[in-house]
């Protein structure tokens, strides 16, 4: 026992100190002898137990050896609180942890964080956390409607894609990342103009005849919008920066962001609107099989397309994320684009009964090679 | 790039308290109570301004009037602190602010403690 700290609260305070890291004994000693100078008991406790909060807090700082450390438990409880509890409740709730969890470590230095100082940087992370809200806002919605994503016992991809694409969304916006404001602001926009026009276009039978059909030969000339505006976005950045590698990752942020963008308002509109789902499954379904089941089934079938379509987009921010990975060596990077480019690639080919799917594959096999090509330069860091 | 944050209102409440009068010396305690900040908050942000070199510290002098208590920690804003403090806001009229009588303070460097 302290020599100044004889009553409860002062009893109290001497062990409260025994936390602060040995860096910070002085403060601890300055709050004993504080409370030394307080009289009234209520407000001792008072202080005391704010002190408490104080040491606390520098205790904690003093731990960042072991964030990574707490950050991963973290990320497997998660993981594995999504894959345990296979409903959507086990996937809401382990979505908006993980949301908290990447805002957190979006504000400190590390993997993720902070954005750098650049508005397109700054409006594309707000608009990576507010995307992921959405999405788990369309889950949530869902649920209560058409029940299209249940897991059941497969893993729960939705969340997962969407952590994907926010872990992309940080990890392009910080000042480590190779992605220039030119390219990251036109790849957004080209994505939002491509997002747009697809989802007019995209077949979109299973909940109504596609929007573009009234429009001037049922829209067609919209596939030009969604080749040209990440053609577009990548010329351009290309031209004003000087670099091909940019210019490259703009056209792969403006498709991911576009199927993103195609993903979550398809998924909406099934959320909204599950009674417009036609009997998609019903020649299949077994006798006895109730209403609510077989709505299920329609909209879970319904949904498939625009959860290739994220899966689709989520592959193209993972190549984004590798081609804007801080320096690194040619040999690596080439190998590492190699790897993340065969899974899109892949995808669009096995999706050929989907229009454009092909395209799409071609298109990103395209892009894979200029990449590969471009490994040897190295990206700028835009501090 | 490390972001540079604006400081937060509690901090510039504290930089606005010490900042009415520059060279005395301030008491933990009483600064708390004069900004309306309790332990909890008051000490995080003296210890970030000080690790920052905006805020220096000593321990008080002993004297006969300690009897028997401890030497307390003392606080005023250095050049640095000053400079941040005025930038943030305009000087408030220091016969406004009640501040305690400067207070016989000996300097250590920081960690070098002296107890009673």
């Amino acid at each position: 026992m302290s020599a100044f700290g004889g009553d409860p609260a002062g009893r109290y305070l001497d062990i409260v100190v025994r936390l602060l890291p040995a860096a910070r004994h002085e403060w601890g000693c300055a709050m004993r002898a504080e409370l030394a100078t307080i009289d009234r008991s209520a407000e001792r406790w008072h202080f005391a137990l704010g002190c408490t909060r104080a040491a606390l807090l520098q205790t904690v700082k003093a731990q960042r050896a072991w964030r990574p450390v707490g950050v991963a438990a973290a990320v497997g409880l998660v993981l594995a609180g999504e894959i345990a509890l296979s409903s959507m409740i086990g996937q809401i709730i382990p979505g908006v942890l993980v949301l908290i969890l990447l805002v957190w470590l979006g504000g400190r230095p590390g993997f993720f964080g902070p954005v750098r100082a650049e508005r397109a940087a700054q409006v594309v992370r707000v608009s990576g956390y507010t995307l992921m809200g959405l999405g788990l806002l369309i889950l949530a919605v869902g649920d209560s409607t058409a029940k299209f994503l249940q897991p059941g016992p497969k893993p729960p991809m939705f969340v997962f894609l969407l952590t994907l694409y926010a872990g992309v969304f940080l990890a392009t916006t910080t000042g480590r990342a190779g992605f220039g404001g030119p390219g990251l602001g036109a790849g957004t926009c080209a994505g939002l103009v491509a997002g747009l026009a697809s989802f007019v276009v995209m077949p979109f039978e299973r909940i109504g005849p596609p929007l573009a059909a009234g429009l001037p030969w049922h829209g067609s000339w919209l596939a030009l919008v969604i080749i040209g505006a990440p053609a577009a976005a990548a010329v351009w950045t290309t031209g004003r920066t000087g670099r091909g590698d940019q210019g490259i990752m703009a056209a792969l942020c403006a498709g991911a962001f576009a199927a993103l963008l195609v993903a979550l308002l398809g998924l909406s509109a099934i959320a909204l609107f599950p009674d417009r789902i036609p009997d998609i499954v019903g020649p299949v379904m077994v006798p006895g099989t109730s209403a609510a089941q077989r709505q299920a089934a329609d909209a879970t079938e319904a949904a498939d397309p625009y959860i290739g379509l994220l899966l689709f987009g989520a592959l193209l921010a993972v190549i984004l994320w590798v081609m804007a990975r801080p320096p690194s060596r040619v040999g690596v990077r080439s190998v590492l684009l190699a790897l993340v480019g065969i899974p899109p690639v892949a995808l669009g080919l096995s999706a050929r009964h989907f229009p454009g799917a092909t395209g799409l594959a071609v298109a990103t096999a395209m892009v894979v090679l200029i990449a590969l090509a471009m490994a040897g330069r190295d990206p700028v860091a835009f501090r | 790039m490390i972001r540079t944050r604006r400081p937060s209102p509690q901090t510039v409440a504290v930089l606005r308290a010490l900042i009415a009068a520059p060279t005395v010396w301030r008491y933990g305690y009483e600064l708390g109570q004069q900004v309306g900040l309790k332990a909890g908050s008051l000490y995080p942000i003296l210890i970030r301004l000080a690790d920052r070199g905006l805020l220096e510290t000593c321990w008080e002098q002993r004297s006969d009037e300690l009897a028997g208590r401890p030497p307390r920690h003392l606080y005023r804003l250095t050049g640095a602190g000053r400079e941040l403090a005025n930038q943030l806001s305009p000087v408030p009229a220091p016969a406004r602010v009640p501040v305690p009588a400067p207070v016989p303070a000996e300097r250590h460097a920081r960690g070098d403690l002296r107890t009673a």
